[in-house]
């Protein structure tokens, strides 16, 4: 879904009446208008959507459904209780605040992502893509794209080790390491063990599914 | 918390279909199997799938049983004696299909090697009058230059694609998958308009591939190769 607009502003409380769905706007800015910037973005009221930018181009993600949710929490668990375990990295969930390039203009809120630990000690925050070991995004009907290609390729770009999608009616997970092309469709076992670590994090999906949805 | 989504009683159905948790899967439970179709017609415009599960005292549904069935539009596979029922497809859906199509023909037709071809279809294994799926396109293989006998058999497919529609991704990336692996099936693709990407697996490889740039096929007998640019294949297929 591409929505162009003559002028950056009043198209938030817009943006809220549009779907029930989650859905992601693309705002494509006329040359002459000024972008949006981070700063923008925090004076908007908190109305539990989801406000990225990249590059000054904003992109606007209505609050996600329950399986959203579940799956992101039960994620966080599993990478939490894995990376306890180990001084490789921490995991977070958004809302979170991750950039690259000029940092005014970027701001992007991966559902779930792991930082990478230096000598044990966590970057700093706002962290920077580079950074990330691992992210995370759970798919919900209606904004596949978003996460499908936007994210992919910003992540892949900007070195991001890893990338899984979730899909929570699907049942499955795609994921790409490093810059690879293409990536790999999981459906039974996901096995990740990241630099820094002595094991292996083991995910059963369909245990994992049910748990998440139980 | 499973809540019912829709529930009716007559003289010989019992039918209750529910919604798990994650609100994926529709799952229609009955103890009888007649008169349920028209009203399934009245459900969600999604591309939605009923699961029939049966008690054992009923017996199962057969080729024959489907066949009586008026023509409504809707896709009819069994699996094993288990009915799939998934509405008419939306515009994105077939779009791919017929995009897909033509390229598969120009690539295969002519080749002696295989002979693409689309759904509604009768395709089977195991068991015949228990099984009949319909795969959105496949190619099925050429024997020195002859199709096998129709309805054709599961391994007798080279590839089979379904294109996934909003409300059945668990038929499409689950049930189908694991059927066509374990039969034989040379290739599965399953392509997502919403998403643009393709997920292929090859033979019984467990892992699949997720493709967004550039989806290759040569099978076997072909000199050539068949080339997909995913984002421009795309493009002009909604075009």
């Amino acid at each position: 879904m591409v929505m162009c607009w003559e002028a950056a502003s009043a198209i938030v409380g817009h943006a809220a009446l549009l779907l029930s769905r989650r859905v992601v706007y693309r705002m494509y800015m006329p040359a002459t208008t000024q972008d949006w910037t981070v700063e923008m973005l925090d004076a908007l009221p908190d109305d539990g959507q989801r406000y990225e930018l990249i590059d000054g181009e904003l992109f606007v993600t209505p609050a996600p459904g329950m399986p959203h949710q579940e799956v992101v929490g039960e994620l966080y668990f599993r990478l939490r209780s894995y990376l306890n375990g180990g001084d490789a990295g921490k995991v977070m969930i958004s809302p979170s605040d991750v950039w690259r390039g000029e940092r005014s203009r970027n701001r992007v809120q991966p559902d779930v992502f792991v930082v990478r630990r230096a000598g044990g000690i966590v970057a700093e925050y706002p962290f920077h893509l580079r950074n990330l070991m691992l992210a995370v995004e759970v798919v919900s009907p209606g904004n596949p794209l978003m996460d499908y290609q936007v994210k992919r390729e910003l992540y892949q770009r900007e070195g991001v080790r890893e990338y899984w999608i979730f899909d929570p009616q699907a049942r499955i997970v795609s994921r790409w390491i490093g810059r690879d092309e293409p990536g790999e469709t999981i459906s039974l076992e996901l096995r990740w063990k990241p630099d820094g670590m002595t094991t292996e994090f083991v995910l059963n999906l369909p245990q994992f599914f049910d748990e998440a949805f139980r | 918390m499973v809540f019912p989504f829709f529930s009716w009683l007559s003289n010989d159905v019992k039918a209750v279909a529910v919604i798990d948790p994650s609100g994926i899967e529709l799952v229609t439970h009955r103890a009888g199997r007649s008169a349920m179709l028209r009203d399934d017609i009245l459900l969600p415009s999604g591309r939605v799938v009923y699961r029939m599960g049966m008690p054992a005292t009923t017996h199962d549904w057969t080729v024959d049983m489907l066949d009586a069935l008026p023509d409504d539009g809707q896709r009819y596979e069994i699996i094993d004696g288990e009915l799939f029922v998934t509405p008419a497809p939306g515009e994105g859906h077939q779009d791919i299909v017929k995009a897909l199509l033509v390229r598969l023909a120009g690539y295969i037709d002519n080749s002696g090697v295989g002979s693409v071809m689309v759904s509604p279809a009768d395709i089977w294994r195991g068991e015949r009058s228990r099984n009949r799926v319909q795969p959105d396109v496949f190619v099925i293989r050429r024997t020195h230059g002859k199709r096998p006998e129709y309805p054709y058999h599961l391994n007798g497919v080279l590839l089979a694609v379904e294109v996934v529609s909003p409300g059945n991704p668990l038929l499409d990336y689950h049930t189908k998958r694991e059927l066509y692996q374990r039969e034989g099936v040379g290739e599965y693709w399953i392509f997502d308009p919403e998403a643009r990407i393709v997920s292929r697996w090859r033979g019984r490889d467990e892992r699949g591939e997720t493709l967004s740039v550039e989806l290759c096929w040569k099978p076997d007998g072909m000199s050539s190769e068949f080339v997909l640019n995913l984002p421009q294949f795309f493009d002009e297929a909604f075009r």
